[in-house]
């Protein structure tokens, strides 16, 4: 009964945030393959799964976040059901089903209507509850808990209403919650340092709703998440195949033996957990702790409610440490977009050549689905296995089987097919002119050969990849620095940064928006410095290292920097002014 | 909870409201009205008067009755308002010492904001005797297009009378409250407002959970009933003169006259087709002879006459309605308001403009007063399942090189909110910028109203174009605007808290609310006095009446005659303490009046 899978042409859901849905790295990649225009075979071949591919275009239908399956009702984008409690830590590798969801979801309110509060670590400090006002206490709580994300909300979070929403609803929930944070709730009333904070809320969600109920103001919000979600879903991608690959790899890694603190995880359990592909909050700040300490997150917070999502997903459930979530272990440098500098020193484990090779031997085995023995088992249970929303377990079997069967083929012919078929698969990403998918591919081909060409190739197309989504980040941070987001702009334009690194004007502007966010100024200094390095000729870029030194307190080589720019142009008035107020 | 009273401080009158076991209810004043004229008057005596009073008394005392105060409200002395006002009112408007607007009445000179609480003090009064105790809190209402400084001036007046203004809403909205209160509807609703001095048009949205949001607001603060009347006079005034040749605008009395018959005759328009106006003897000729005024005007001339008028207003719903990206058949109700809406041509405009025939269950004189009691209510009661989303009528800005206005927070935006704006130098090497707060909606920046000014100074200098001032504009939920600036250099920033002033200086402002509570008291005791007086007199001829009778019987026995001279040492000491205005003596003497008028009457009744 198996469909033509020649016949079928998924396409991609716009209103769908594919962010929001319990998916793992599998089905992302699959997803990102996903154009309206390639059929299901081709992305069968694409993504090195043939016929298995179906059972997960199947799923990603049912969740709403594809279209142009035959046979298949879009289920409205609900969020998953409320994760189950967390199985006692270190308990035996406990059943699949049972295992917290890697991918509770990323937005949860603590009450069911209202804005979508991030689980998190608590963000306000324990004495600005205990201001005394005329506020039930349970009030307090939510004003506070939803004041400190309110940069990081969508304007749908914020007035915790679905993509698809249509104007009434957004109506219907912008009248639930006006009145509740409207300060004439509170009339003469002692409301402390909460009123402003009341009517930061009040203007947050009159702004959503006014964006929101007007066609034109929506579609560009809505082009501008658009952007946003692209770059950060392509990077959770990317992301979450390492991270499935490392885990993979690690047992036998190991023995190789890093420094990291890292206690060797029993070998046994097949690490099942996916990684998250919804991105962390834009404004999440850097993940702190390193991937060891996982449950120490966890017991964050007063909070009454269930852990975080993300890094808490694997607490005690999985052996496997769970990674950072904020930004990815960086791995190779080219593959990952993230910048290394966002990473807590914790997090960057140093590693050999030959663990770098290991892993991404291991990272194309997980994308083609075998390559190796050592991965069947894991085939047995993929990634989704860990989805709580799973609903039906019979054709999840039947597509693991159908891997199985693959894997056991592919050992017969091992790596030349493969490499052909990446690099087939390469060669077309590139006819179409994508990159990351060319860079996919190819990278995949290079970690099975060695042969030079192909390594350049994948290099190259890396190198051409990051530059993509580099740009894409310029134009998300450019937005939002025209916005007055400072915080945001820095992020996205110290992505941009990493990804065209020899672009002078790129970590200029980063290191612009880093000082202004008042964010990582070593991070700041070092951009600016790199933007004068590249071109030393100009002032502008020496005086904006000379803010970014006034701003970390370093008078003195601020001054030796501006001294520089006096030699290029002793004229210009911003240097004079500058060195006049240093004395 | 604290009962509060809501106004509807109107051009021609006003009407006092409030919320009793959940119910708006209007008071009526002690004549039984329900609204009281916005009429205050100074007697020769200077006795002051305020309402019905106030305008029974107008024809002969023209030159010393104001009305129609709230049209020079909050207004600068140099406004084109104020000029015309000054040409065509029957009392003298002068400059006051700010460029503000005083009123002359005999020899003293009022500011508006005073004149305005005489009235509110009136309502205020009609509360307390209504409620049996004093109240302090209330809600006033202004035009939805009033801006900040006709807003603070309003609540200055407010303050003068004694009263904690705890919120000024708009009438529009108040209006809209009222016709939603209570009744659980979801529904996008027009205010068409058209009263004695201003229009208004307020586009609503009323939600669940007793959400009342404004979507837009517009109007004209100078086109109301005053202006439909000023042209039935202007039309009789020329008929007068082509007959007569005689100008009748040269004698204030008989413009008052006319005025008074203008405005009778208009509202009679609203049910008849046609009225006779007769004013005998209105003039003199110059001969010794009395000219007479008798003229038919009939609907028809009257809505030819103001045709334009009425156009006017449906302009101004066309524009908001486009400015608010609505279209006609959006509007789910049109309310009507204010009594200019009683007029047919009126009713028939809006109906035509809107497609649909206006809403006829609410009061037009009422509604506004009924709306701001609710808000009032609104505010003090947690439990109160209403709240109201309003937005600010104009935009305010700072001034901009060329002075051109620049808009920070554009007009209809919901309040609580905040803005703000980038801007730059606009000379080579300016180390300082003045920032002018305005509020208006012209382009050039003289057009529109100032708030408030303040420098920030220090910017490094640079050749135009290269500082960066952050101007930021807040406006909390109580309407208090703060801007701020801030040099995104070097952080430097400079900020105010946007006080409207009402063209009163603080000071000012404090002696007259030191005045008025003297006042309060002077005549709160008078009337006391008066009321004595009252008993005493009424005690005393009781008295009189009875004393031949009482002298008889007692004369005719031995007992009662210490009786006799015990009362009418009373009676004397009454008469004295009445003569020296005594009240505390008085009172005493009461006491003694009324137990000798008992025993007289026990005396009569006993006798055979």
């Amino acid at each position: 009964m198996a469909p033509d899978l020649r016949s079928i042409v998924p396409r991609v859901n716009p209103a769908c945030d594919v962010r929001k849905l319990p998916i793992g790295p599998q089905e992302g990649f699959v997803f990102s393959r996903v154009d309206g225009l390639t059929t299901a075979m081709d992305i069968g071949l694409m993504t090195g799964m043939g016929d298995a591919v179906f059972p997960v275009l199947v799923k990603l239908a049912e969740l709403g976040a594809l279209e142009g399956i035959p046979g298949v009702q879009a289920r409205p984008p609900t969020p998953p059901p409320p994760p189950p409690a967390p199985p006692p830590p270190a308990a035996a590798p406990p059943p699949p089903a049972a295992s917290p969801p890697a991918e509770a979801p990323k937005a949860d309110g603590a009450s069911p209507e209202g804005p979508r509060i991030p689980r998190g670590r608590q963000r306000y400090k324990p004495e600005e509850l205990t201001e005394e006002v005329d506020i039930e206490h349970d009030k307090k709580i939510r004003i506070l808990e939803i004041f400190y994300v309110l940069e990081e909300l969508t304007h749908y979070d914020v007035l915790g209403v679905p993509r698809d929403a249509d104007k009434k609803a957004v109506k219907a929930a912008y009248y639930k919650l006006a009145p509740e944070f409207h300060p004439d709730k509170y009339f003469r009333k002692n409301l402390g340092a909460f009123k402003t904070k009341m009517e930061s809320i009040f203007k947050r969600i009159t702004e959503a709703q006014e964006v929101l109920s007007r066609n034109q103001t929506r579609s560009e919000y809505d082009a501008y998440l658009g952007q946003r979600s692209q770059t950060s879903e392509i990077e959770a991608i990317l992301r979450g195949a390492m991270e499935e690959a490392e885990a993979g790899e690690r047992p036998v890694q190991r023995p190789i033996a890093t420094p990291s603190p890292v206690p060797p995880p029993p070998v046994a359990p097949p690490p099942v957990a996916s990684p998250p592909v919804a991105s962390p909050p834009p404004a999440a700040p850097p993940p702190t702790s390193p991937p060891v300490r996982p449950q120490t997150i966890s017991q964050t917070g007063a909070s009454p409610r269930p852990p975080v999502p993300t890094s808490i997903s694997v607490t005690g459930a999985s052996p496997r440490p769970a990674p950072g979530t904020g930004a990815p272990p960086p791995t190779d440098g080219r593959a990952s977009v993230a910048p290394r500098a966002t990473t807590a020193s914790g997090t960057a484990v140093p590693r050999s050549p030959e663990e770098e090779r290991l892993r991404k031997q291991a990272f194309a085995a997980k994308l083609a689905s075998g390559g190796s023995g050592r991965f069947a088992p894991r085939t047995s249970t993929p990634p989704a296995a860990t989805d709580p929303s799973r609903s039906d377990p019979a054709r999840h079997a039947a597509a693991a089987d159908s891997l199985r069967r693959m894997a056991a083929a592919k050992t017969v012919d091992p790596q030349k097919s493969q490499v052909q078929r990446y690099v087939a698969t390469a060669e077309e990403a590139v006819s179409k002119n994508d990159a990351v998918g060319a860079a996919n591919a190819y990278r995949l081909a290079a970690s099975v050969d060695d042969d030079p060409a192909l390594q350049a190739l994948a290099k190259d197309w890396t190198h051409r990849a990051n530059v993509v989504l580099a740009s894409s980040y310029l134009k998300q941070g450019e937005y939002e620095a025209r916005e007055g987001k400072w915080p945001e702009a820095a992020r996205s334009l110290v992505r941009a940064a990493a990804g065209m690194p020899d672009e002078p004007n790129v970590l200029h502007a980063a290191a612009i928006a880093l000082v202004r966010a008042q964010g990582d100024l070593h991070q700041a200094a070092d951009f600016a410095r790199r933007a004068v390095a590249a071109k030393p000729e100009s002032t502008s870029y020496r005086v904006t290292l000379a803010e970014v030194y006034l701003a970390a307190n370093l008078p003195l080589n601020a001054k030796r920097e501006l001294e520089a720019a006096t030699k290029i142009d002793a004229k210009d008035a911003k240097v004079r002014a500058m060195l006049k107020r240093l004395g | 909870m604290e009962r509060v009273i809501g106004i509807d401080l109107g051009t021609t009158n006003s009407c006092v409201a409030i919320v009793e076991n959940g119910v708006p209810t209007v008071i009526p004043n002690r004549g039984g009205y329900k609204t009281t004229p916005s009429m205050v008057a100074i007697t020769e005596a200077g006795k002051r008067l305020v309402g019905h009073i106030a305008k029974r008394q107008a024809i002969t005392n023209a030159e010393n009755t104001v009305f129609a105060a709230k049209r020079l409200i909050g207004r600068k002395w140099n406004s084109p308002q104020v000029k015309n006002a000054v040409l065509t009112s029957s009392y003298r408007i002068v400059e006051g010492p700010h460029g503000d607007v005083r009123i002359q009445l005999r020899n003293k000179q009022y500011s508006v904001p005073e004149i305005s609480a005489m009235v509110l003090q009136e309502m205020k009064t009609i509360a307390d005797d209504y409620l049996g105790h004093p109240v302090t809190k209330a809600v006033i209402t202004v035009p939805a297009y009033f801006n900040d400084n006709q807003r603070q001036a309003t609540k200055d007046a407010g303050q003068i009378a004694g009263l904690d203004v705890i919120r000024i809403i708009n009438e529009p909205t108040a209006a809209a409250l009222a016709y939603g209160f209570g009744k659980n509807i979801e529904k996008l609703v027009a205010v068409y407002d058209l009263g004695g001095g201003t229009f208004d048009i307020s586009v609503l949205e009323i939600g669940q959970n007793g959400v009342f949001k404004v979507i837009a607001t517009a109007g004209d603060t100078f086109l109301g009933g005053e202006d439909f009347d000023a042209r039935i006079i202007d039309w009789f005034v020329q008929q007068f003169r082509d007959e007569n040749g005689i100008d009748l605008r040269q004698d204030r009395m008989a413009l008052q006259r006319l005025k008074d018959a203008a405005e009778k005759a208009k509202c009679e328009l609203s049910s008849v087709k046609e009225t006779e106006v007769n004013l005998p003897f209105i003039i003199s000729s110059g001969r010794n002879e009395a000219l007479h005024l008798q003229r038919v005007i009939s609907r028809q001339t009257l809505e030819s006459l103001t045709e334009d008028l009425v156009e006017r207003t449906v302009d101004i719903c066309r524009q908001t309605l486009l400015d608010a990206k609505l279209g006609k058949d959006e509007v789910e109700d049109v309310v009507l308001v204010g009594g200019m809406t009683r007029m047919p041509r009126i009713q028939a405009a809006v109906a035509e403009f809107f497609e649909r025939d206006p809403c006829k269950g609410v009061h037009p004189d009422e509604v506004v007063a009924l709306g701001a009691a609710i808000q009032g209510a609104a505010l003090m009661d947690e439990k109160q399942e209403m709240i109201l989303l309003d937005v600010t009528p104009h935009a305010l800005g700072i001034m901009t090189h060329g002075s051109y206005f620049e808009e920070i927070i554009p007009p209809n935006t919901t309040v609580p909110t905040g803005r703000n704006k980038i801007f730059t130098t606009s000379r080579d090497n300016q180390t300082a910028v003045k920032i002018l707060v305005m509020q208006g909606d012209h382009e050039k920046a003289e057009d529109n109203e100032l708030l408030g000014e303040f420098i920030l100074t220090g910017l490094r200098r640079a050749p135009k174009g290269q500082v960066e001032i952050e101007v930021n504009f807040e406006i909390n939920a109580d309407g208090i605007v703060s801007v701020s600036a801030k040099d995104l250099e070097t952080g430097q920033q400079q900020s105010i808290q946007v006080t409207a002033t009402s063209g009163l200086t603080q000071d000012e402002l404090k002696g007259m609310i030191e005045n008025a509570k003297e006042f309060a008291v002077d005549r709160k005791s008078s009337e006391e006095l008066e009321a004595a007086v009252q008993e005493a007199e009424t005690l005393m001829a009781e008295i009189e009446r009875l004393f031949p009778q009482v002298e008889q019987i007692v004369a005719s026995s031995d007992f009662g005659r210490d009786a006799i001279a015990k009362a009418r040492t009373i009676v004397q000491k009454a008469r004295q303490a009445i003569e020296r205005r005594d009240l505390t003596a008085l009172k005493e003497q009461i006491e003694g009046l009324s137990r000798t008028q008992r025993m007289f009457k026990g005396v009569v009744s006993k006798a055979p």
